[in-house]
């Protein structure tokens, strides 16, 4: 069976059961008394163990099928739950995890010492004893020859090659005596059979059904146990022919032969000995499964949708919109009055499939905030640091491409909190704090964009020592950072180049600055602010678009060409007379509602080739950077419009700082979309 | 070997019970191939009891180890609603004892993980 094409849904959803276990193994180590997380990280073991086998992924299998013994054993007390154990159980999932994302390349990993660890944590206070040996032995032993060779043609004669105790020779006479003939049937099973024990249970029901056991060879606890190769027999009384019985267990899979002999056909006593019901009832008391169940939670029926299609499905819709746009302008150029219904209608519909598509590429915000307790663990003990880590709004939808980007940022705000936030312990206790520190990460829904914060109570940023830290790595000079206000320095830490730390730990000397963060965000449309209170801890506060792919924007003219300026940035717009324009320090600026807006020309912002012809009355937008207006003044306005960004791969284009993209307008010409952020 | 006694060629009304997605798209391409229909897909053991009066399947194929309900519990209560179900169990390895279990509280037979088709279309035919 080909099973590449199971590969994607295999490894999205080995990841979904690694996540599972993960916060179960967080959990319990929280609460190591608490078995359900045990039970949980059991069941998705063993259902990884199940999916890899099918795929052949056979060290995966391997892998989970001993992590679900130890797991096991520990549900059962055999194992206690240590530091140790969980310790053993990271590594396990850390190579799971790793062998999961070598299914693509077929590398190999060795785990074998990892396997010997496990066998030592197994063996560690254990084992007591394994379910099957305990199933009482309700049937006498004898000593029999399982390779008991019977001719299927061969007649009669009570006495086999098999031994019968006296117990047994009195049954088989009573059930001759009424009526039944006793048959000694040898049953093969195929060669690819893997549970027998399971197999021959099944053939046992099915005699059962027929008549009446009286001997098993080997015996009943020792077929449960898998004693036995291939092959056993079954001696019972019955009325069935040898015809019926065939057709009857041939029913049964994996069954290579069946040859039933006549072992007796008469006369009899009248004492009876009913072994084997005794025998099925105590072994169906031991070998019930002993898993509680958890909490129900509802499922949610879903499909599987691979994220290129979806990308796909968004560029479509992106050149549907401009297609309508296209096609609203002509019908206004043709003065198209029938036409205003169905484009009405278009717009409704378009509008609609937006809406959709763009609700399909939501994903919570719990699917990267999930890897996280886990990361702030190993880092807060690699560190000898106590930390709570404390998330909220997990729930919070992100379109799936803003999530993949932001991982990295968080990552980095997260462990500058652990590394460089939380003081040590003796530190913490010294100055009154609580031992353990506390690191936030909360998400929350805005009006239109989703706000993170990553917040720390630890010793926070002194804007004196960044100043200093500026000065020294040459960035700035004394006076300038003098200028700059407790607020201002605390942004110095954006600079490319800067690094807080005074010492560098192989946690924050990752090469990822704050600056890169700060970039990341902001080339999605996003912005970060800092706020800070030494002594007292550091908030970082990542605002992010909702979307990406497509944003609302108005539409401006400058020198005859048209730009799109996001409106997330847009506070409004508002017409002055260029009479009122005043100087402070030979920059222009406006008294807009009592207060003093700084005004930028944005033709001498995009130094246009064209002179601007000298009007009076102007049109400025005022944008918002950084909780800071700027009134931008520009030729024309062209009003608001939905517009796909279309990302400047273009290697010129790229390194252009003030643009987000481009996109493409309903007439067919290109307009850039300003990056406000960058632009000034 | 014994020669297949059931029909091969007959479409079966099955009802899949896996908490993996994986398994269950495994399991249902194997059945669609080869002619059969999955009449419903469920999730746990509970959602199986829900489904099982409302779809009637022929022949169900459920998992052991499941959150919510185990299969084991879920083939107890289908058994007691109908006690001519045919439930056919899928187990790994190392599972004997809870399959044995099942075969003891009524399970027509089982298949064991990683599925072959022609094991999973033979139990079909001999259940059937």
């Amino acid at each position: 069976m080909d099973m590449s094409e199971y590969k994607e849904i295999f490894k999205a959803e080995s990841e979904e059961h690694l996540q599972q276990l993960n916060d179960s193994l967080l959990g319990l180590e929280q609460n190591p008394k608490d078995l359900e997380y045990i039970n949980t990280m059991f069941r998705s073991a063993h259902t990884l163990k199940g999916m890899s086998a099918t795929m052949g992924f056979n060290t995966i299998a391997e892998l989970t099928h001993e992590m679900e013994n130890l797991m096991d054993m520990v549900r059962k007390s055999q194992v206690a739950v240590s530091n140790g154990l969980i310790d053993v159980l990271f590594e396990c999932l850390d190579t799971l995890e790793a062998l999961v994302e070598t299914v693509d390349s077929g590398e190999t990993i060795d785990i074998s010492t990892l396997q010997g660890t496990l066998t030592k944590a197994m063996e560690g206070t254990l084992p007591v004893n394994d379910i099957a040996s305990t199933v009482a032995e309700s049937i006498e032993t004898i000593e029999a020859d399982v390779g008991t060779e019977l001719e299927p043609e061969e007649e009669v004669i009570p006495q086999t090659d098999i031994d019968l105790s006296e117990s047994e020779k009195q049954a088989i006479a009573t059930a001759s005596g009424d009526g039944n003939r006793v048959v000694s049937l040898k049953v093969v099973l195929d060669d690819s059979c893997v549970l027998k024990s399971a197999r021959s249970t099944l053939v046992l029901i099915n005699v059962t059904k027929m008549g009446e056991i009286i001997k098993c060879v080997p015996d009943e606890a020792e077929l449960e146990d898998e004693k036995f190769d291939l092959e056993f027999t079954v001696i019972f009384a019955t009325k069935t022919t040898d015809e019926q019985i065939i057709e009857t267990l041939k029913k049964i899979s994996e069954i290579k032969e069946i040859i039933p002999t006549t072992i007796s056909e008469t006369a009899g006593s009248d004492e009876k000995e009913e072994v084997v019901k005794e025998t099925e009832s105590e072994a169906q008391q031991t070998t019930g499964s002993g898993v509680k169940r958890s909490d129900a939670v509802k499922s949610i029926q879903s499909v599987r949708v691979n994220i290129e299609r979806l990308d796909n499905l968004m560029n479509l819709v992106g050149e549907l919109i401009i297609n309508k746009i296209r096609l609203n302008q002509l019908a206004s150029d043709l003065n198209a009055k029938d036409l205003d219904e169905s484009l009405a209608n278009l717009d409704r519909l378009t509008n609609e499939i937006q809406t959709e598509v763009m609700e399909s590429r939501m994903v919570p915000i719990d699917q990267i905030f999930s890897r996280f307790p886990r990361m702030v663990r190993d880092l807060a003990k690699s560190e000898g640091k106590q930390i709570n880590l404390i998330i909220e709004g997990k729930e919070i939808e992100l379109d799936r491409t803003v999530l993949d980007e932001i991982g990295d940022p968080l990552v980095h705000l997260l462990r500058n909190a652990v590394d460089h936030g939380i003081e040590p312990e003796e530190e913490r206790q010294n100055i009154g704090k609580p031992i353990a520190g506390l690191v936030r990460l909360a998400a929350s829904r805005q009006r239109n964009s989703v706000l993170i914060e990553v917040e720390d109570d630890g010793k926070g940023m002194d804007p004196a020592h960044l100043r200093d830290v500026a000065v020294k790595k040459g960035l700035l000079t004394r006076e300038e950072v003098d200028k700059l206000s407790d607020a201002d320095a605390l942004n110095l830490i954006f600079m490319p180049g800067f690094s807080g730390a005074k010492t560098v730990t192989d946690i924050s000397g990752r090469g990822v600055g704050m600056d890169a963060v700060k970039t990341k965000i902001e080339a999605l449309g996003g912005s970060v602010k800092i706020t800070s209170v030494p002594g007292q801890g550091s908030i970082m506060r990542l605002q992010l678009p909702l979307t990406v792919a497509i944003i609302q924007s108005l539409m401006v003219t400058v020198s005859d060409e048209t730009y799109a300026i996001p409106l997330g940035n847009v506070i409004r717009d508002v017409g002055i007379k260029a009479s009122d324009i005043k100087t402070i320090e030979g920059k222009e600026v406006i008294m807009l509602r009592g207060e003093v807006l700084p005004l930028l020309r944005l033709h001498d912002v995009l130094n246009c080739p064209t002179e601007p012809e000298e009007k009076e009355n102007l049109i400025v937008v005022v944008v918002e950077k950084m909780g800071n207006n700027i009134g931008f003044v520009v030729d024309d306005l062209l009003g608001q419009q939905e517009v796909i960004i279309k990302t400047l791969d273009n290697k010129i284009l790229k390194n252009m700082k003030g643009f987000a993209g481009a996109t493409i307008l309903g007439d067919g010409s290109v307009a850039l979309i300003l990056d406000i952020a960058t632009l000034i | 070997m014994i020669p297949n006694m059931g029909d091969m060629n007959k479409m079966v009304k099955v009802m899949i019970v896996d908490d993996a997605a994986f398994m269950r798209m495994v399991i249902k391409d194997i059945l669609t191939k080869n002619g059969h229909e999955v009449v419903a897909e469920c999730v746990d053991g509970l959602d199986a009891v829900n489904k099982y009066p409302q779809v009637k399947p022929e022949l169900v194929f459920m998992d052991i180890v499941m959150p919510n309900m185990e299969g084991i519990d879920a083939l107890k209560k289908i058994m007691e609603m109908d006690p001519a179900a045919k439930v056919v169990m899928c187990s790994s390895i190392g599972q004997q004892s809870v399959v044995t279990d099942a075969l003891k509280t009524g399970a027509q037979d089982f298949i064991v993980k990683p599925f072959d088709a022609a094991k999973v279309l033979e139990v079909i035919g001999k259940v059937i």
